[in-house]
């Protein structure tokens, strides 16, 4: 049952697919531990709060990581927060130091549950985040850089076409031709406007 | 070509136009059809009214098979005026020409002669002059030689012979008294001439690069006719006679000369494959200058005119081998001469002997650039030689007598010399400083002087360049094995004198030297008769020309009867009609096409490069592919501009040098903005161009390639009319260059040396890739 509702989940939402269920029969010590304020160095634990599933609270806990890693890396490029979403991924993999741990706690009306992970905020984690910015910026820039040639392609072919026709048509079709070159690059433009905005 | 009205507009009651057939120089012409089904052309009359409508009314009730017929002039609502005139379905003899670009087969060419010289007979006998007979307008249809285009069409009659005012019709057809305004019906003899020289030989007698020079052809010099064969040669040369009075007088006569050849009706061959004339064997340019033009003056008939009275009298023919320079000492003057073995000659005259004038046989062209820093006179010659002939002049005919003496003496003292260095040692060439004293070891180090500059002033071959960079290997190899400390540097200075000269070489081919004296190039033929043998004054064409370029007016010269002295035919051939710009249309798309393909090229080749540079980062490889079209572009666009147009060579350089500061500027930010970061310091690569890091990068790449495109003549790569597709030695020379200023210039500046040099060398593979190119051997066939 577990793992059914925990593959429906991952259907539904990238981000719980990297949340896989660990193992809650033993309570780890780091959960103690942050109760004192005694973790390891650069780490810190996040709680999620109390949630009817496993599965939820499990979610709820990793998306608050992920939120944490972004604020985390806008501490030095400030940009980050507006243009860019750390890719759960890169949280599971590299941010995330154990296996996130959901306890049951009872409450009045049954059993509800809380998951627990412990994230590592150290500068070579930073490192890690920007370069992965670093590299979502500069495809960007390159897909934009491309656009802005491939619109450049467009109206030299359109020229070229209509010159070619114009002179293979003896002008006759000179206004029909410029029109519909004027429409190609204006639709390109558009389209590049469009993607690039 | 863009018409005013299109496929199934009515302009006039009555007809309704199919299609636009031509543009002309009065309007233009369509093919319609009258609502009664009857296919005519309808001529809409746009410019030089008053002269197209009155040639039409005098001409509209003639009728002849051999001449376009008439129907009506018309005029419709909006005042637009219309000649109704039969309409001719077939082709026109310019587009027969252009099928056949090495001639037509001497049976079309009589029968083509034919129809012309009865149509145009027939004008004459109605007292008509053409005045605008040229192949675009005369037609073939069912085998039928028909004349069109009358709106030129004038009256002629004995009173109205002097003081015509109109001077219009097509330049490379246009008879030499035109420009003075008194013509009569010779100049449709002149035109028919021109045809038949054309229609032999594929091109026409005078071509040149601007009107000017073409006009000023008409007016002084001689067709080569030996490229006709008997008797079409005589009767060109007598139909292109300068004077009109030793033209045919009518048409009948020109057919005459023609021995009835004219007179065998059969269809037209020029449609089916055919072989065109070819001309014999020619002989020798000597022969041709000093012997055949005796021969052809007393055969043509009637003889050509007497002396020229144009005041320039010939001081010598100067021959010399092309490439080298040569120098002249008259009477403490100095003339500086430079031969090219390739597509330029190139003169420099100095300015205290501004009354010198020089001609030079076969000329095409004759050009006057004006330099940053002196003014240079290029003659262009149609051929390329391994020997070129000057025919030098000067105004004053008593001083040129007596230079002329001093001339030979030196010349027999020099002779004397170089036969008594030539028997101590054959190999060995003398010099030709004339008056100059034998001295033996002045000889000695004048010869291995002279010597090393001729080795270094001919045009280099392959094993030359090989040979020039082995040497410079083999220095700086032993010179840093034997040398240490600061004398290690001495080595790479030579290297770098030796790379300098080398591309000096290669990049003054346009440039005028210091004139030098040469072993080779020396006189060997002086003519002093100057009162017998006076040549025409090429200045006058010089100048004509400077004044057409300037858009200066100035009165015709009158025409100068010349000296018969043949042209020196040369085993190849350009005509300056190929050397002329191309239409600026015609340029577009040829550079949009390229543009295109550089894309893709660029691409492929980055992909390539990135792979053999071990370049990992796609950015990397997309900074290269950027770079690199940035690059061909930056040469495409100024290069499709500047194609058949002479400019300035320093300022190009200048240009494209500013234009290589773009493309590094560019390079740069694109460094900067994909974060390739081969400079930037990894603790500040985040920030991404918000310090000013990028700045050393950005001068260095700016620098870089601002030099880079600075020192070659890039744009000459892009030129279709370039000898060799790909040029290897294109690519070398750039790319040993980009590496020297990379690595003495910004080398701390740039984690990857080769970069630049992989750039480059991309740049000038790709474009010379890209670019179209037209086979010289083909163009020589199409000659």
């Amino acid at each position: 049952m577990n793992v059914i509702s925990f593959a429906l989940l991952a259907i539904l939402t990238h981000t719980t697919l990297l949340v896989a269920p660990g193992d809650d029969s033993v309570r780890p010590e780091w959960v103690e531990l942050s109760k004192h304020s005694n973790l390891p160095l650069h780490c810190e634990t996040i709680q999620s709060e109390l949630w009817a599933t496993r599965d939820e609270a499990r979610s709820d806990a990793f998306n608050q990581a992920v939120a944490r890693a972004q604020d985390f890396a806008a501490d030095v490029a400030p940009r980050i927060k507006n243009t860019w979403q750390v890719p759960a991924w890169l949280v599971h993999d590299h941010l995330l130091r154990e296996p996130i741990y959901v306890e049951e706690v009872d409450w009045t009306y049954g059993p509800m549950y809380r998951a627990h992970l412990l994230l590592e905020l150290s500068p070579e984690k930073r490192g890690v985040l920007l370069a992965n910015w670093h590299q979502f910026v500069v495809r960007r820039r390159m897909g934009q850089i491309g656009g802005g040639v491939g619109f450049l392609l467009v109206c030299l072919a359109t020229m070229l076409a209509y010159l070619r026709l114009d002179d293979a048509t003896r002008g006759y079709y000179s206004r029909w031709l410029f029109t519909g070159a004027a429409a190609v690059v204006a639709s390109s433009a558009a389209a590049l406007y469009t993607w690039i905005v | 070509m863009k018409f005013t009205y299109t496929s199934g507009a009515r302009p006039l009651e009555g007809y309704t136009i199919k299609r636009g057939v031509g543009l002309g120089g009065f309007g233009e012409v369509y093919y319609a059809v009258s609502d009664g089904g009857k296919e005519v052309a309808l001529k809409l009359v746009q410019r030089n009214l008053d002269i197209e409508l009155r040639g039409v009314a005098q001409c509209i009730n003639l009728k002849h098979q051999n001449l376009v017929t008439l129907y009506d002039l018309r005029t419709n609502d909006v005042g637009e005026h219309f000649v109704v005139m039969e309409f001719v379905a077939g082709k026109s003899l310019s587009e027969i020409l252009e099928e056949h670009p090495t001639g037509l087969p001497l049976d079309d060419v009589n029968r083509w002669l034919k129809g012309i010289s009865t149509g145009i007979g027939y004008l004459h006998d109605k007292g008509i002059v053409h005045r605008d007979l040229k192949p675009g307008n005369v037609f073939i249809e069912d085998g039928i030689v028909k004349i069109g285009d009358y709106g030129l069409s004038k009256f002629i009659t004995a009173s109205r012979r002097s003081g015509q005012t109109e001077s219009v019709g097509t330049v490379h057809y246009m008879a030499p008294e035109i420009s003075r305004g008194k013509y009569d019906r010779e100049i449709d003899i002149y035109a028919t001439g021109i045809m038949l020289y054309e229609m032999i030989t594929g091109h026409v007698p005078f071509d040149g690069e601007s009107v000017g020079e073409i006009l000023m052809k008409h007016l002084t010099a001689q067709p080569d006719v030996s490229k006709l064969p008997p008797p079409y040669d005589l009767v060109a040369q007598r139909a292109l006679a300068k004077d009109p009075a030793e033209r045919f007088r009518t048409m009948d006569e020109f057919a005459a000369g023609l021995n009835g050849r004219l007179s065998a009706p059969a269809a037209f061959a020029s449609t089916k494959e055919t072989t065109p004339y070819v001309s014999p064997i020619e002989p020798s340019p000597i022969a041709n200058a000093l012997g055949a033009a005796p021969a052809l003056a007393a055969a043509c008939n009637p003889p050509l005119s007497p002396p020229m009275s144009v005041p320039f009298w010939m001081l010598g023919v100067y021959e010399g081998m092309a490439g080298v320079n040569g120098i002249l000492r008259f009477d403490g003057a100095e003339l500086s001469l430079q031969f090219k073995v390739k597509d330029k000659l190139i003169g420099a005259i100095k300015s205290s002997f501004k009354d010198v004038r020089i001609q030079l046989q076969d000329i095409e062209r004759i050009r006057f650039r004006r330099g940053w820093f002196r003014d240079r006179l290029i003659l262009q010659r149609a051929t390329f030689p391994d020997r070129v002939r000057l025919h030098i002049s000067r105004r004053d005919r008593s001083e040129s007598e007596q230079l002329v003496d001093a001339v030979k003496k030196s010349l027999a003292a020099n002779a004397t010399a170089q036969a008594a260095r030539n028997r101590a040692s054959p190999e060995a060439l003398a010099g030709p400083m004339l008056g100059t004293k034998p001295n033996p070891a002045a000889d000695f180090f004048r010869d291995v002087r002279t010597h090393a500059i001729h080795w270094y002033e001919r045009p280099w071959s392959l094993k030359d360049y090989f040979l020039a960079a082995l040497c410079m290997l083999g220095v700086a190899i032993a010179g840093t094995a034997a040398m240490g400390g600061i004398l290690a540097l001495l080595p790479g200075a030579i290297v770098a004198v030796g790379v300098a000269l080398i591309v000096m070489k290669l990049t003054k081919k346009q440039s005028v030297q210091a004139a030098v004296a040469s072993p080779i190039a020396r006189p060997i033929v002086l003519n002093p008769v100057p009162g017998a043998n006076p040549v025409p004054s090429s200045a006058v064409i010089m100048e004509a020309a400077m004044r057409a370029a300037m858009n200066t007016q100035e009165p015709p010269t009158p025409p100068s009867p010349l000296q018969p002295v043949r042209m020196a035919p040369a085993p190849r051939t350009f005509p300056a009609r190929e050397l002329t710009p191309k239409p600026i249309r015609t340029r577009l798309v040829e550079m949009s096409s390229a543009m295109l393909l550089t894309t893709m090229l660029s691409i492929i080749a980055s992909v390539l490069a990135a792979g053999i540079m071990r370049l990992n980062k796609p950015e990397e490889c997309a900074l290269l592919a950027a770079t690199c079209l940035a690059g061909c572009w930056a040469v495409l666009i100024p290069a499709k501009i500047w194609e058949g147009h002479h400019g300035d060579t320093m300022l190009r350089r200048l240009i494209m040098a500013a234009i290589g500061v773009g493309v590094g500027s560019w390079s740069s930010y694109l460094d900067g903005v994909l974060n390739v970061g081969w400079l930037n310091d990894p603790d500040t690569a985040p920030i991404l161009f918000e310090s000013m890091a990028w700045m050393p990068r950005m001068l260095a790449d700016a620098s870089f390639f601002g030099l880079v495109f600075m020192m070659p003549r890039w744009w000459l790569i892009a030129d279709s009319r370039r000898p060799i597709k790909l040029n290897p030695w294109m690519i070398i020379v750039p790319c040993f260059w980009a590496w020297l200023v990379s690595s003495l210039w910004i080398r701390s500046y740039f984690d990857h040396v080769f970069w630049g040099v992989v750039v480059t060398g991309m740049v000038s593979g790709l474009v010379q890739l890209a670019t179209p190119w037209e086979d010289p051997a083909s163009r020589r066939r199409a000659v």
